[in-house]
């Protein structure tokens, strides 16, 4: 892909997302983008990309992006935040939110849904630290295939082997044909997943108790990881706790 | 140093699983089936035991029914990794007293994951 091809996308992306690629992606780019010019009928990539320099349909736009910008997660990817919410944040929040009966939680950046999901796994494994308050999960992501994933809760059998153990597996999927498995409507009834761009205000959210925005700081551009952090902690709960990605340094 | 077990009928299976149950810092011995693992719990019961399904001789599900009724048998982790995938075959080695159950393919992280979900190792 020549250079000034590559920085077209990497602008969009930046522009509309707040997402960084780099020059090193740029082979990932081209087989991402392959489906999307055959969708819309352009011959090659150049192609699609002339088009996009031009007055592109909006629904291009967005295929485009959507293609550059889906990311892997996995089932508890980071037992370390786990280990926490079992050892000080639940018991903290059991006591502090008695009075309104509610724990409300945000996974900004769910990408397929499997942090969402293993966030309401834990909670039902862990019942007893909640003081009987019932629970909402909110999973946000700019990607709607991956959203429609999420929703279907269906897995391969490779997603659901790592970092679920096998009771887990068995007590909260059911095995369907193909070899695939899907999340029990139990477990689905607790998230919620709704389109969001972390670069908008989410005041329509509401307030939340704690805050999950992992796996996609590494991704944000410096210039725009400031105004990211401002605005989720805009819907943190003043004893809320918010959980960032490990390697992510914050500007001071 | 901690050991396991890696029981399959497969040379290629068990060396691969040698390869990355070794790098998880464990000591590792190998049985073509469930009798001659059995021989090898009673010369030294390990700590893990990685463990195919269909075997000669004596298949898995046999074997670790065989080996929790055995004195200190009860002591190792069982970890089934196994072409086997449909759910009632993963019960009834969970009811036989399978520890984890893992489906092929696998990968080094997969075992990991186990082993780190079964307690053997610190860290995932």
């Amino acid at each position: 892909m020549r250079y000034a091809d590559f920085d077209l996308y990497k602008d969009l992306i930046h522009e509309k997302t707040g997402l960084y690629i780099g020059a090193e992606q740029s082979w990932v780019l081209e087989s991402r983008l392959a489906p999307v010019a055959a969708k819309w009928g352009y011959p090659s990539i150049p192609a699609l990309t002339i088009a996009l320099r031009g007055i592109p349909d909006p629904g291009l736009i967005k295929d485009v992006i959507e293609a550059i910008v889906s990311h892997d997660t996995q089932f508890f990817r980071h037992p370390e935040h786990f280990e926490q919410l079992r050892d000080y944040i639940l018991p903290h929040m059991a006591m502090a939110r008695s009075d309104s009966g509610l724990l409300r939680i945000w996974s900004a950046g769910c990408g397929t849904g499997q942090e969402a999901y293993s966030l309401a796994i834990f909670l039902r494994d862990h019942a007893d630290l909640l003081g009987g308050l019932k629970v909402e999960i909110i999973a946000t992501d700019i990607c709607s295939s991956a959203l429609d994933q999420a929703r279907s809760g269906l897995y391969t059998q490779d997603d659901i082997q790592r970092s679920l153990s096998i009771h887990q597996v068995l007590s909260c999927f059911d095995q369907v044909s193909g070899g695939m498995w899907q999340i029990k409507p139990p477990v689905s009834s607790m998230v919620r997943f709704q389109y969001g761009n972390l670069l908008e205000n989410f005041e329509r959210l509401g307030t939340f108790d704690i805050i999950f925005c992992c796996n996609v700081m590494q991704d944000i551009a410096h210039d725009r990881r400031d105004k990211i952090l401002k605005l989720i902690s805009q819907r943190l709960a003043e004893d809320g706790v918010l959980f960032t990605e490990p390697a992510a340094p914050l500007a001071t | 140093m901690k050991t396991c077990l890696i029981v399959d009928d497969s040379e290629t299976v068990r060396k691969l699983l040698r390869h990355i149950v070794e790098d998880m810092g464990f000591a590792c011995i190998e049985a073509e089936h469930g009798e001659a693992a059995y021989d090898a719990c009673r010369a030294q019961m390990p700590d893990v035991i990685l463990l195919d399904w269909s075997m000669p001789i004596m298949n898995g599900l046999a074997f670790t029914q065989k080996l929790r009724q055995t004195a200190g048998g009860e002591k190792p982790v069982i970890i089934f990794c196994t072409s086997e995938t449909d759910i009632g075959q993963i019960r009834k080695a969970l009811e036989a007293g399978a520890s984890e159950y893992v489906m092929k393919p696998f990968d080094a992280s997969i075992i990991r994951s186990k082993f780190y979900l079964t307690g053997q190792i610190g860290e995932p």
